[in-house]
């Protein structure tokens, strides 16, 4: 089946942007029934071709071939007209829009044929519908603001699915998903493969790319590096041909006796949330948070960085007792956060690289005066130290790719010079290269007196980096272990509830 | 969430309603007759008309600086239109088509030239001001037409007309926003245009077509305004957008993504009639009315913007 014809190719495919070539001369083809991979590193140009092929962004040159024939995309509807559709690396729910509204955006069932009276009987239905295959009720009455970041992501999967694709696009589906529903959706994938659908499936996670992928291109600086079956290549050389050149360690950590206690949390509560919680994080440690999805971890952060009020418990920060009552409070108390939605708390999209890099660090700087010059300089660096994909360090940070815009809302928390960080999930969506980027930088910032608690749903991450690991089930800590005691199989276990008594676990 | 009790729930906008109604019932004697509540209604109903327009508007995250200038210039031009001796249907046709006109390219101005709403609006608004003038030298014109009047002073099905006419346009206007695309496009343009764009919606379309609605909105009030006082006067609503807009937040219609809606805003419109109404029947002076309304509607916006907070906070996680 995989050797049948391709059923869409593209052919010297050029886009560009003001100050960057986001694709050079890309040709490659799909057959029905493979999952083709798309791997490159952050600004690499896999979004841009995703974005061609759903009629997003028009090409400058190149041609587009459906099942033999030149074709043209130039709208949404085109694309979607061929069969096209996907899930997109940045959020497209409109928030005060339910459910259903939004699975069934510019398609919903009309009650009388060629009115434009829409059925929400049957939009409702067919969009529980969908949603069921993957194992979530959720009302469908309800706005997808209100709901977790996970399920949203099954909303815009359920949004392209209903359109019945035969090609399939999917930039960086599991970025926000755990492994629960990631494995709902590779289910999901082997079937609409078996049924000859096309799939093109971006991810920067080697290891999802040998489960489902067939075939992987690999882009680099927008331009083609080449075409290779999964199973035929090694990670190293993937890593090589992404980056061009050879990583030999994906966890650089010197691990050190940990100093005095930095951040002690004693008997934390949150409504609806984490349950007499208690941890602790030294300096010089990375502390390693893990549990699923809803297991409370975001939560835990929220509340001790002040954005949510906890009922009851204490805090301690260097041995000081503190209450949260305000993000800007804990910032005074030496306390940075990367939050885990960083569109919506960590950026402005509409500034420039310069002026998030600062933000939260300008008074630290600047007395009276605010000296461009050193703010240029200071950005320059974090540009380099992280790479962050971009022509100038002016540039919107809305014209950056995903993985860069992540860089930068690190770069911003790097700036302030908290003595603890709290990362939600600092690596997600962010390049191999650059992965072991944002590690060394962990390490050199843990080596240089600070404490980092560290939550990831990534657990070769976890085990690689911490020096200590909680276990999060259901709002409490059910397992703590040493990095040297704690290995996948059992936090993975604890993670999903086995073995914990009934009595704990609820 | 612990279930709060049913009294927690009721907006805060009704709360206060009941107290002014009962301060006025104590200090305005004459507010509490059944033909002062009746005229609270009839003085409601074109706000209402205008404020729906203006919601709509306003949740796609722009504004409408233009309709009270837009308003009282239709006016104009239908009572100038009939005094050169065009017929009433005639004369309101072309005037509502050109009210609806002048805010089309509004609506263009701020989707497809991408200027803000409120410079685009302001600028519009004077501009249409200014041609109705020219047309009437800043004067009034009369309306003698009886069939005109009509609009403001019949009844219809024991409904005074202006009732009717509120009632129609918001049935009209919920079934827009709630049963065709139109309302989800209207939410979707506040809320995520680039989610409606990559759906395949023309958004420049979609937001053009929302203004000229609202402007379509403001011709009908324009005209009961003018049949109401029997006379076409361009200035005669000039503050108008500043209750239409007063009435979208308090009935909990944000600037932000999308949020709210046209059902609320009817407490809002409510909620400015009677204070208006109460001032004139406790004998208030225009000056001070002007100011009052002012600081009340601001503390009904404050008041209501913390009570969603506290009601809806929990749920940001
Ligand atoms: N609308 C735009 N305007 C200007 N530049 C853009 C725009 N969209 C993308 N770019 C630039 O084009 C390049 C490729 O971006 P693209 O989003 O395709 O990268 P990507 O491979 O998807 O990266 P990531 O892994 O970070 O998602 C980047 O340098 C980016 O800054
Ligand atoms: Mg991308």
């Amino acid at each position: 089946m995989l050797d049948g014809e391709p059923i869409i190719q593209v052919k010297g495919i050029v886009k560009d942007f003001p100050g960057v070539r986001a694709l050079d001369n890309v040709s490659l083809d799909i057959r029905p029934g493979e999952v083709h991979v798309l791997m490159g590193e952050n600004g690499a140009g896999k979004s841009t071709l995703a974005k061609i092929l759903m009629g997003v962004i028009t090409p400058d040159a190149g041609e587009i071939i459906y099942k033999g024939k030149s074709i043209q995309i130039r709208t949404p509807l085109e694309a979607q007209s061929y069969g096209i559709g996907g899930v997109h690396q940045e959020f497209m729910l409109v928030p005060w829009l339910n459910v259903a509204q939004n699975i069934f955006i510019n398609r919903e069932p009309k009650r009388w044929k060629g009115l434009p009276f829409i059925d929400h009987r049957r939009m409702h239905e067919e969009s529980a519908k969908a949603l069921a295959k993957f194992g979530i009720s959720v009302d469908t009455r309800q706005p997808v603001k209100y709901l977790g970041t996970a399920v949203q992501q099954m909303i815009e999967i359920c949004k392209v699915l209903t359109t019945g694709p035969k090609v399939l696009i999917l930039d960086e589906p599991t970025a926000v998903l755990t492994e629960r529903e990631v494995e709902k959706l590779f289910q999901y994938i082997k079937v609409l493969q078996s049924q000859g659908v096309a799939i093109i499936y971006i991810s920067h996670r080697l290891a999802e790319i040998r489960r489902i992928g067939d075939r992987v291109t690999v882009l680099r600086d927008g331009k083609y590096v080449g075409t290779v079956p999964v199973r035929e290549v090694t990670d190293d050389t993937l890593v090589q041909m992404m980056v061009g050149r050879n990583i030999t360690q994906m966890y650089p950590r010197h691990r050190r006796a940990s100093g005095p206690e930095l951040l002690r949390v004693k008997g934390l509560c949150v409504k609806d949330g984490p349950q007499e919680v208690d941890l602790v994080v030294h300096e010089g440690e990375i502390v390693g948070l893990v549990g699923l999805v809803g297991a409370g971890r975001t939560e835990l952060a929220r509340a001790i960085f002040g954005i949510d009020r906890p009922v009851k418990g204490e805090i301690t920060v260097k041995g000081k007792p503190v209450w949260p009552k305000s993000p800007q409070q804990m910032i005074r108390y030496g306390l940075g956060l990367l939050p885990e939605d960083r569109k919506r708390y960590g950026l402005a999209l509409n500034m420039p690289v310069t002026k998030n890099v600062i933000m939260a660090s300008l008074r630290r700087h600047f007395r009276f005066m605010i000296d461009s010059q050193k703010i240029e300089k200071l950005s320059n660096n974090y540009i380099n130290e992280l790479r962050i994909a971009t022509p100038s360090a002016y540039r919107l940070v809305r014209y950056l790719s995903g993985g860069n815009q992540q860089k930068v809302v690190l770069a911003k928390w790097l700036d302030t010079e908290s003595k603890l960080f709290i990362f939600d999930e600092p690596t997600r969506g962010i390049d191999v290269g650059a992965k072991v980027e944002v590690h060394a930088l962990m390490d050199k910032l843990v080596q240089e007196g600070a404490g980092i608690l560290m939550i990831s749903s990534e657990l070769p991450e976890v085990l690689g980096m911490s020096d200590r690991i909680y276990v999060m089930f259901r709002g409490r800590i059910i397992g703590h272990f040493r990095y040297d005691e704690a290995d996948q199989e059992k936090i993975g276990a604890l993670m999903l509830g086995i073995g914990v008594k009934e009595a704990d676990a609820s | 969430m612990p279930a709060k009790s049913a009294l927690w729930k009721i907006p805060p906008v009704i709360w206060i309603i009941a107290l002014l109604c009962v301060l006025y019932g104590l200090f305005a004697p004459g507010f509490f007759t059944f033909r002062n509540l009746q005229n609270i209604i009839v003085q409601a109903s074109p706000l209402l008309i205008v404020a729906l327009g203006m919601t709509m508007v306003i949740l796609t995250e722009g504004i409408d600086l233009s309709v009270g200038l837009t308003m009282g210039v239709i006016g104009v031009f239908c009572a100038f239109l009939m005094k050169t001796g065009y017929p009433m249907g005639l004369a309101v046709l072309l005037g509502l088509s050109a009210g609806t006109f002048f805010v089309f390219l509004n609506g263009l101005l701020v989707s497809t030239a991408k200027l803000p709403p409120f410079i685009a609006t302001l600028g519009l608004g004077s501009m249409v001001f200014g041609f109705g003038l020219v047309l009437t030298g800043g004067e009034s014109v009369p309306i003698s037409n009886s069939a005109f009047r009509f609009l403001h002073d019949g009844t219809i099905i024991g409904l005074p007309m202006p009732i009717f006419l509120a009632v129609v346009v918001f049935g009209f206007a919920w079934i827009l926003m709630y049963h065709t695309p139109f309302g989800r496009n209207v939410i979707a343009l506040g809320g995520n245009p680039e989610a409606l764009r990559v759906a395949g919606v023309n958004i420049e379309r979609a937001q053009t077509l929302v203004y000229t609605l609202a402007g379509f909105l403001a011709g009908i009030t324009g005209i009961i305004i003018a049949a109401r006082t029997a006379s076409g006067y361009a200035a005669a609503t000039y503050d108008w957008e500043f209750d239409a807009i007063g009435a979208t937040i308090i009935g909990g219609t944000s600037f932000e993504e999308g949020q709210g809606g046209i059902g609320k805003t009817i407490l809002g419109v409510l909620l400015i009639s009677v204070l208006r109404n109460g001032l004139n029947v406790a004998g208030v002076s225009n000056k001070y009315q002007f100011a009052f309304i002012g600081l009340v509607v601001l503390v009904a916006i404050i008041i209501d913007v913390k009570f969603r907070q506290a009601t809806e906070g929990g749920a940001e996680a």
